[in-house]
């Protein structure tokens, strides 16, 4: 898929653990890593503004797009 | 949702006790005809049986003391016993939390499949052991239309599974 989700990325720059981030955002880590790992159908603008506020950045940062 | 889960749940109940009812009274009389037990009183200089309630000498089950009735008889408490069991395993899926599941299909899947065929197989089989009575053809009709909605419903589950596992992959 051309988008990249760039998770964890952002959660080394903020020296994060994925657990930490599931725990604050409320999902399991099993729909985190399937989120990590590109196989999510989609993200919820909720999803996406917790994960924002949370790691302290923009949509841009953790979505981005790569022509296939 | 919640209603629908109550209302399901004690349809549950009940089809599964009535499937639990017509199993004991198929065993009951099986092994009332098979080994002769005193629960079986032949009337009518043996034209006529009747099977009693277990330990009492009171009249449960009665009919023409011949094969091919028997059979018949047998053939439909024991035919019902399995299509209450089916239905109680339709309604269960109704209880559950997450309605569209791949068990649920399995479910309606073997409800419909065994409601288009059964009846009609038992006829066909019946119809060299005895006479059909002429309600028998309005069963089958009756389990056919069961069969032809719960199919529907099977498709509508599977759309429905499809949906939910893809609503699974938004986060």
């Amino acid at each position: 898929m051309p988008i990249i989700v760039n998770v964890d990325v952002m959660l080394a720059k903020r020296k994060m653990q994925s657990k930490i981030l599931a725990e604050k955002l409320g999902i399991t880590q099993a729909n985190l890593s399937i989120l990590k790992t590109g196989k999510a159908k989609g993200v919820r603008f909720d999803t996406l503004e917790a994960i924002c506020k949370i790691l302290d950045c923009q949509p841009g940062d953790i979505l981005e797009y790569v022509a296939e | 949702m919640r209603t629908v889960r109550i209302v399901s749940r004690i349809s549950c109940y009940l089809t599964s006790v009535l499937a639990i009812g017509y199993f004991a009274s198929f065993t009951h009389l099986l092994v009332a005809i098979s080994f002769k037990t005193a629960a079986l009183h032949v009337v009518n200089d043996g034209a006529r049986f009747e099977v009693f309630y277990p330990f009492t000498t009171k009249p449960f089950l009665l009919g023409y003391y011949n094969s091919g009735y028997i059979t018949m008889m047998l053939l439909i408490i024991g035919l019902y016993a399995v299509f209450f069991y089916l239905l109680s395993n339709v309604f269960s899926i109704f209880s559950q939390k997450k309605l569209f599941t791949q068990k649920g299909i399995t479910h309606l899947k073997r409800f419909y499949i065994s409601n288009l065929t059964v009846p009609t197989l038992a006829v066909i089989l019946l119809s060299f052991t005895s006479t059909v009575e002429s309600p028998a053809e309005g069963m089958v009709a009756l389990h056919a239309l069961l069969g032809i909605f719960t199919y529907f419903l099977a498709a509508i589950f599977r759309q429905g599974v499809n949906l939910q596992n893809e609503q699974d992959l938004i986060i």
